[in-house]
């Protein structure tokens, strides 16, 4: 039986690595569709470093411009690569976010041939007109450009409906339409600097021919003079020159198209915290609404230089690149924006979460064979253990610190920060009962969970596609309640789950008998999560107690019955219910067991399914992924339906072995003595 | 082995209220009930939730989820409270063993107990309402956000009189909608009978004049227009012609419509039902409202209001913002909304204070304090004596 169990349990264990393996894979390779875009000539490395630190105003604070590429491809194509090749038969070459934003802005007639949007439901495609090829694809700009009116037209006509009541289509629709805007803002960023203005002859002058080209910048400089021409037409209620109105035109919608796209350029006065876009730059001066037209004309003059530069040689773009940097990077420093830019591009390039996945791999293929091993080997296997799971531990350490130093917060301010959070956490909690109880049980666990919660966390940064170190709203900007009430609790929610994790080790080993009916081991088990129950009350009190102190100071009331406060109630109501039970003697050792299980789908339910309720004061409005949820709860239930058929089976042996004990004593009583 | 049965009555009460056994079912069902109502909340809204569930006068509840009701009748969380208070008191205070190694038990219990009795006086005497202010305007009063009055003043000369006479939201709650009640006003004259009560309601009018029509209930209570009819009915007489006393919607802009006149005695009074005026002891002046964003994004920064308080005494300045109420005089003031800039270039903009009122305010906090101390006090010593190998003696857990 013992050895079977082991087997199973090595099965089990194998294919959840293997499962884990191949989403690991799954999210680091490039969709398998790989198109050709026609002549397509990737970056040299030494451009993308250049562009990678240029600094970017986006979601209210300054990013490097990687960041902005990472989390715009996130949103628009749904993952970091993307796969092309320049003909049928050469090369795919692999675009990272940097290269692809860089397509956009510089080389459109490329980055419009690139599969840049992700459809997860072609349905959205078929309502706004374009050719469908299958339910989940993704399409070019030029493949989806000729149903860009309907899909607008179809966007606001559902805007209208609550959100509540939309419907998948929808919901499809308009978050294709918030791309495809999206997409269009960036090819304008540069588009006007790159084209020009078309002059159109003055009426009873010659025309010189060939389609005459000026410059914005050299447009911008006659401002004044096309105002007074403005202001005399109107004086004199003549109609304005004809080639007055043309070139307003153009310059009216080449600022329009380049005005939020990108906020590249500081602005002079160093009280003003809004930095400007392209548009914004040209349409303040031709608006005559902005002192600063030398820097205006100037800004515009660098990203024209840059724009043409880019047609040519890659070194010469490069330079010009360069140059626009510094510039841009001098005054952003100047205004001491630039702290934190380089380290948060760093952050990036280095991907500390992989690294830290490889390790808690690593760990888990320990762990399953330290679990089927004995003696020596299952001990060196168990120094493996520690030490790979302790690697994965520091490098989530860094990325949480280095976030902390970007992000000047402390490290939980969102959901993306409590699963990374948590992830830490759960390691450290575990590692602690682990050194209590020495038996090596919690830490085969760990590296599991370490795999589990990293992998949670790199698949909802996926699915959100938002930058998650952006400033926080004002109700929770303040880091005294952010460090104590939203830490207490989100450690709370990591002891609970470390709890459930020893519980659910304690369960499939004496269900499996693969602890040899070892008394003192299941003892020492339930002394860990009887310990880890007092932990988890104690920080889910504390907190939730802290949150209804921050509560009534920033809503006036200490207690709202909102979603969140409920769930963090019922996590601290579940660990006083076990403790008085214990206490009580009304649960024992299988009792504590399968409550504490149980307590890991009421920290879900608190941590994650309130958010999805779209109620409430801390809810995030989202509503994917009810069913993953879902599936947690049915885990969650397997295990304890499991254990109790297990637990039934160990009582009726154990009546069985009780019986027959007696009929043997009794029998032995009953026969005549020789 | 010990007798443990029961020797009268009143012990086996005496271990049932102060019992493990009690603690750990009403902790369960508290929990039950909590995760019940949160799912209810959803399309119930959060007032009507928490009226069902944890209102006194809410024995039993029977829940309802997607709009489908479970059929499973539950004790209210009220009661379930009450019982649990009950329980806290005499088994995790009388009945508990009082020791060193119990004073961390002891202290948290109390903590706890101290915290549910700042939830009861809040549940009771806590008073709250919404103050709107533009820029340069002042009050000295807020109005309830849910909680329904009815008002009556004389008319004299066709001025009010400065007397206000006021039946409570207390005189008024539970009433049904085929109920009545009759309310009288102090010293005057007549009492109002008060029929046909709607918690949402609009007026129209019908062939026989302006009848009540109900509106559906919005998940956001503060929404709500409450109406119903009234009759006077004069000491001694009888009840008059009914007619209509209703809250003007929120959406019409209208904090009170014209009050109802009626002539009782040769005297004229005006009645009129409205969203409780709350008085404030000082008199606030807004003199600017800052609501800041992060550049380039619709993200809000912060919510800064710079008042005046004043009294017939003093006049201090005072910055109200997110996170930074102002109490003073049995009065909290918080940010609650703000205008995202001016009507117009130039025009003020407003300011939104939601005005509280709760003697048991930082009752939270203290009892904070206590539950974190003795609870750290208690798993300290269960730590270092499992370290120090005395609860390895123990017996199985």
């Amino acid at each position: 039986m013992n050895a079977v169990s082991r087997w199973i349990l090595f099965a089990l264990g194998l294919i959840l690595f293997i499962g884990v393996l191949a989403v690991t894979v799954k999210d680091a390779t490039p969709p398998k569709d790989v198109r050709v875009v026609k002549d397509y000539k990737a970056w040299q490395p030494e451009t993308l470093e250049v562009a990678e630190t240029l600094p970017v105003q986006d979601g209210g604070r300054i990013k490097p411009l990687a960041t902005y590429a990472g989390f715009t491809m996130l949103r628009i194509y749904g993952a970091r690569k993307m796969e092309i090749k320049p003909s049928e038969d050469a090369e795919a070459v692999t675009l990272k976010p940097l290269a692809w934003l860089m397509d956009i802005l510089f080389r459109p007639q490329y980055a419009i041939e690139q599969p840049s949007f992700r459809i997860d439901d072609s349905a959205a495609l078929g309502a706004i007109g374009v050719t469908v090829r299958g339910k989940r694809d993704r399409y070019s700009y030029a493949e989806l450009e000729p149903g860009r009116d309907k899909l607008y037209e179809l966007a606001e006509s559902y805007n209208k409906i609550p959100k509540k009541e939309r419907g998948p289509l929808e919901r499809h629709v308009l978050d294709l339409a918030e791309n495809f805007r999206s997409y269009e803002q960036l090819l304008g960023v540069f588009a006007m600097a790159r084209n020009g203005i078309e002059m159109v002859p003055v009426d009873g002058l010659p025309a010189s021919g060939g389609g005459q080209r000026a410059s914005v910048s050299a447009v911008m400089q006659t401002a004044t003079v096309i105002r007074q021409v403005l202001t005399e037409a109107e004086k004199n209620k003549t109609a304005i020159p004809p080639h007055v109105e043309n070139l307003l035109q153009q310059v009216i919608a080449g600022a329009n198209a380049g005005k939020h796209g990108m906020f590249l350029f500081p602005p002079k006065e160093p009280t003003d915290g809004h930095w400007l876009s392209p548009g914004e730059r040209v349409m303040n001066v031709m608006t005559l609404t902005t002192r600063d037209v030398e820097g205006s004309v100037k800004d515009i003059e660098k990203i024209e230089e840059v724009s043409r530069a880019a047609t040519g040689d890659e070194a010469t773009f490069r330079g010009k690149l360069d140059e626009l940097r510094a510039d841009l990077v001098a005054r952003a420093e100047a205004r001491g924006e630039y702290r934190g830019i380089r380290l948060e591009a760093e952050y990036y390039r280095k991907n500390w979460f992989l690294y830290a996945l490889v390790w808690f791999l690593l760990g888990t293929l320990l762990a399953i064979g330290m679990w089927m091993t004995r003696g020596s080997v299952a001990k060196w296997l168990g120094y493996g253990i520690w030490a790979s799971t302790a690697a994965g531990w520091v490098y989530v350490m860094i990325a949480i610190t280095k976030r902390c130093i970007i992000m000047q917060r402390p490290p939980v301010g969102n959901l993306y920060d409590t699963i990374i959070f948590i992830a830490a956490a759960v390691i450290a909690l575990g590692a602690v009962v682990e050194f209590f109880t020495r038996r090596r049980l919690a830490l085969g666990a760990l590296p599991i969970a370490g795999v589990m919660l990293i992998l949670l966390a790199r698949l909802f940064e996926v699915g959100d596609g938002s930058d998650h170190m952006d400033p926080l709203i004002a109700v929770l900007r303040s880091n005294f309640w952010l460090t104590t009430h939203v830490i207490t609790i989100t450690l709370g929610y990591a002891g609970g789950l470390v709890c459930a994790m020893i519980s659910i080790v304690y369960v499939l080993m004496r269900s499996l008998r693969l602890d040899g009916g070892d008394k003192s081991l299941r003892r020492s088990m339930t002394r860990a999560v009887y310990g880890m129950v007092c932990v988890t009350l104690f920080l889910s009190l504390v907190g939730t107690v802290l949150g209804g102190i921050w509560a009534n100071d920033s809503w006036g009331r200490f207690w709202g019955w909102d979603p969140k406060e409920n769930g963090a109630l019922m996590i601290v109501l579940a660990n006083l219910a076990i403790l008085h039970a214990r206490l009580g003697g009304y649960i024992k050792e299988w009792g504590i067991h399968f409550a504490s299980i149980f307590m890991a789908a009421i920290v879900t339910f608190s941590w994650w399914h309130v958010n999805m309720l779209d109620t409430g004061l801390h809810n995030y409005g989202f509503t994917e992924g009810r069913s993953v949820i879902m599936l947690v709860y049915a885990v969650i239930g397997l295990i304890l339906l499991f254990g109790f058929i297990a637990k039934m089976i160990e009582a009726a042996n154990e009546s069985a072995a009780r019986t027959s004990a007696g009929v043997e004593k009794a029998r032995l009583t009953s026969e005549p003595q020789a | 082995m010990s007798d443990t049965r029961p020797r009268s009555i009143g012990l086996a009460l005496w271990r049932f209220f102060s019992g493990y056994g009690l603690a750990t079912s009403l902790l369960v069902l508290l929990g039950v009930l909590t995760w019940l109502a949160t799912l209810e909340m959803v399309d119930a809204g959060l007032l009507a939730t928490l009226n069902k569930y944890f209102h006194w006068t809410e024995p039993f509840v029977i829940p309802e989820i997607n709009g489908k009701s479970l059929l499973i009748p539950l004790p209210g969380g009220y009661w379930v409270c009450a019982l649990l208070l009950v329980n806290m008191v005499l088994g995790g205070l009388v009945r508990a063993r009082k020791g060193w190694k119990t004073i961390g038990v002891l202290i948290s219990h109390f903590a706890i107990i101290f915290m549910v009795a700042a939830g009861g006086v809040a549940q009771w005497l806590e008073k709250r309402g919404v103050m709107f202010l533009i820029e340069g305007e002042q009050a000295d009063y807020a109005v309830s956000l849910t909680d329904p009055a009815i008002e009556v003043f004389e008319l004299k000369d066709g001025k009010v009189s400065d007397r206000v006479w006021v039946a409570a939201p207390a005189d008024l709650r539970g009433i049904a909608e085929h109920d009545s009640r009759l309310i009288r006003f102090g010293d005057l004259p007549f009492q109002l009978r008060i029929s046909d009560w709607q918690e949402n309601a609009i007026v129209r009018k019908g062939p026989n004049g302006y009848e009540l029509s109900p509106r559906p209930l919005d998940p956001q209570a503060e929404l709500h227009a409450p109406g119903c009819m009234a009759a006077v009915v004069p000491d001694g007489g009888e009840a008059g012609d009914p007619f209509v006393l209703v809250v003007p919607p929120v959406q019409s802009g209208f904090e009170t419509i014209p009050p109802k006149t009626i002539e009782v005695d040769g005297r004229t009074f005006g009645v009129r039902l409205v969203k409780e005026t709350i008085p404030v002891p000082y008199t606030v002046k807004l003199k600017d409202a800052v609501a800041e964003y992060f550049p380039n994004s619709g993200r809000p920064k912060s919510f800064t209001s710079d008042i005046i308080k004043s009294t017939q005494e003093s006049a201090v300045d005072v910055k109200i913002s997110m996170n930074e109420p102002l109490r003073s005089g049995g009065f909290t003031f918080f940010q609650r909304t703000m205008s995202s800039g001016p009507p117009a270039p130039g025009q003020p903009e407003f300011s939104g204070f939601e005005v509280v009122s709760n003697p048991a305010d930082r009752w939270p906090e203290w009892s904070l304090y206590l539950v974190t101390a003795g609870l750290l006090i208690h798993f300290i010593m269960k730590l270092v004596l499992h370290l120090g190998g005395g609860s390895r003696k123990a017996k199985v857990p």
